[in-house]
């Protein structure tokens, strides 16, 4: 009789992860430590992981053969290391001693490689304070592994050459490779609801040069009577070319629930000149963007809902611009909502509402992707400290949205991350849960199968 | 139509020849910033083993001559300081230079950067280099008659 039992719960338990499994249309490729114990702040005003957060969109950088990564280690030194895409590479890094970062987690370093000349370029620990940039020369990212040590790299600088002129006050460094393949720098200057947006552009070509930053978003503007504030970028992308920047309004630092508006605009020059929706010039000529400016909101949000700042956008094989946002509180409480907002093809702005499974406070910053061969939409979130996965189809009209992927391991935070080309490879830069000051932090390769038929029950987009 | 075509065709051939200028232009901008450095004060020279002619500024390293020569600058290179005090030639044709601010060598494909701030230096004033060929070896000397023996 047990015997029969026991063979009753294992066939039982074997239907259950068949049933499970089948319904997965993601899996874990290889999760590959890259360090044991990378700094976690605790006890302090920004406290969390010093190298993951989800406003940082470059800590990897993923090129055609290989894996970049950057980190503060337990010592809150600057760490590189790289390895080969292929699995179960081994990592190779190089420290950097000079500089030991603050305890502040606004403070994540961002990696950049040009694909004109292969030079890296490193920008860390800021938090309105001057730029720490390292550039290295030509070729240094594809260097054998003997020789991807600090020789690489001349002494840190605090401005982008040929200016010798500092930059001050940054927060936020992001790379993006841009039109022509030039190498973008996005940056804010000034503080969190008292800043504005500046972006850079390197160019090999003849000679590596930095451009001198352009102002894109400017603070001014009177929004209930304040004259000040500062633009949160969503994720920056740049697709064919073309730029397509989304963010909200922050009046003040003091809290997100200052926050406010979903903006848009897009630029095929390497962010010189601006159009909104409606494709009128908003920026360049003489223009900076700017509250004022013509037709940038293009969904009004008050700021009641306390949406969060630097959330996910991606664009599809449609050039059809997606954000992912998560409001904090909705009428009556503190309850999270996350909203799928997307430009359609006509240039209309759609809102659908989501309701996902686990959903309270948890979900942090939602990262977006797109595998354009199949347009799918990844939508990334930490819930209940799990990497979890949810995919919507075009072929749907994003109507469903189905949760693919749910990890086993326990994660603090996870950052922007990397889809690759062919749709098939998702590259997740996440940080181990802890409550000491260290803990592994690991590049998860999550297989995809975007061919497939999205499985499980669906989310219904309201 | 006739017409039509040929005016798509001038069109083209007048963007190609724009692009054209415009690569000749930056090039000979380059080249004539080598020439004004290389009026200056010339701290030292090296011919390498292709006959291009290196040579050491106060104001940055000139690879090559007349209107292919290329000025490299701490703006546009890695290098670490403008002055160059110091060249050698290492086997494959690699190229170590010696600045105030530390030394460089040049693969033709990468660059390496020796300083004190990576630790590969004990004080960042190169005077002189020269290269041991049999062990593979530059030997640095520094401001302070120290000798750094570095390994290619």
């Amino acid at each position: 009789m047990m015997m029969m039992m026991k063979k009753i719960i294992f066939f039982g338990l074997s239907l259950f992860s068949y049933v499970h499994l089948s319904a997965q249309s993601a899996s874990i490729s290889e999760r590959s430590e890259i360090i044991s114990d990378a700094y976690v702040a605790q006890g302090v005003d920004f406290p969390g992981s010093l190298t993951v957060q989800g406003f940082s969109q470059c800590g990897i950088w993923v090129t055609s053969n290989y894996i970049f990564a950057t980190y503060w280690d337990v010592d809150r030194r600057l760490t590189l290391a790289r390895r080969s895409t292929a699995f179960g590479s081994s990592w190779v890094r190089m420290r950097f001693p000079d500089v030991q970062n603050s305890i502040d987690s606004h403070c994540t370093p961002t990696v950049g490689v040009s694909p004109q000349d292969n030079s890296i370029h490193l920008a860390y620990g800021h938090h309105v304070t001057t730029l720490r940039y390292r550039q290295s020369g030509a070729g240094a990212a594809t260097v054998a592994d003997a020789d991807f040590n600090g020789t690489l790299f001349p002494p840190m600088k605090n401005y982008l050459p040929p200016s010798t002129t500092s930059i001050t006050q940054l927060t936020y460094p992001n790379f993006v490779v841009g039109k022509d393949s030039n190498l973008l720098l996005f940056y804010r200057k000034g503080g969190s609801g008292d800043g504005d947006t500046y972006v850079a552009e390197y160019s090999a070509f003849p000679m590596p040069t930095w451009s001198t930053p352009t102002q894109i978003i400017n603070r001014t503007g009177s929004y209930m009577g304040n004259t000040s504030r500062s633009a949160y970028p969503n994720d920056i992308r740049c697709k064919d070319g073309v730029l397509y920047l989304t963010w909200c309004w922050r009046e003040s630092s003091s809290s997100i629930s200052t926050n406010h508006d979903l903006c848009y605009a897009r630029s095929a020059d390497n962010g010189q000149t601006w159009y909104n929706s409606a494709g009128t010039q908003v920026g360049g000529g003489g223009m900076i963007m700017n509250l004022n400016s013509s037709g940038l909101v293009v969904k009004p949000i008050s700021n009641a809902y306390s949406e969060t700042n630097n959330q996910g956008e991606t664009v599809d094989n449609e050039n059809r611009v997606h954000t992912f946002l998560r409001y904090a509180k909705v009428a009556g409480g503190d309850t999270d909502t996350y909203y799928h907002v997307w430009r359609s093809t006509a240039g209309t702005w759609v809102t659908k509402q989501l309701t996902l499974p686990g959903a309270t406070n948890s979900l942090g910053r939602p990262k977006l992707y797109c595998d354009v061969v199949n347009d799918v939409l990844y939508a990334v979130c930490i819930v209940s400290g799990k990497i979890t996965i949810f995919a919507s189809k075009s072929s749907e009209t994003y109507a469903k949205w189905y949760q693919i992927f749910t990890d086993t391991v326990n994660y603090g935070s996870d950052s922007n991350g990397y889809i690759t080309n062919a749709g098939n490879l998702l590259y997740v830069y996440a940080h181990r849960a802890t409550s000491s000051n260290s803990s592994e932090l690991d590049l998860v390769k999550i297989s995809l199968n975007p061919s497939g038929s999205l499985a499980g029950k669906p989310i219904v987009a309201q | 139509m006739k017409p039509v075509i040929y005016l798509i065709f001038l069109a083209v051939l007048t963007i190609a020849s724009c692009k054209k200028d415009s690569v000749i232009n930056q090039t000979s901008a380059t080249a004539a910033e080598a020439q004004k450095a290389l009026s200056g004060t010339i701290n030292v020279t090296l011919k390498d083993n292709n006959n291009v002619l290196w040579t050491g500024t106060n104001t940055g390293l000139i690879r090559g001559t007349g209107k292919d020569a290329i000025l490299y600058t701490p703006t546009n290179s890695v290098l670490i300081s403008g002055t160059i005090q110091a060249l050698a030639l290492g086997i494959n044709n690699t190229i170590w230079i010696g600045t105030d601010k530390g030394l460089i060598k040049y693969t033709g494909t990468n660059w390496f950067v020796y300083t004190t701030d990576n630790g590969m230096l004990t004080n960042d004033n190169v005077k002189a280099i020269s290269f041991d060929v049999l062990k593979n070896t530059a030997l640095v000397k520094l401001v302070n008659n120290e000798v750094v023996k570095i390994n290619n």
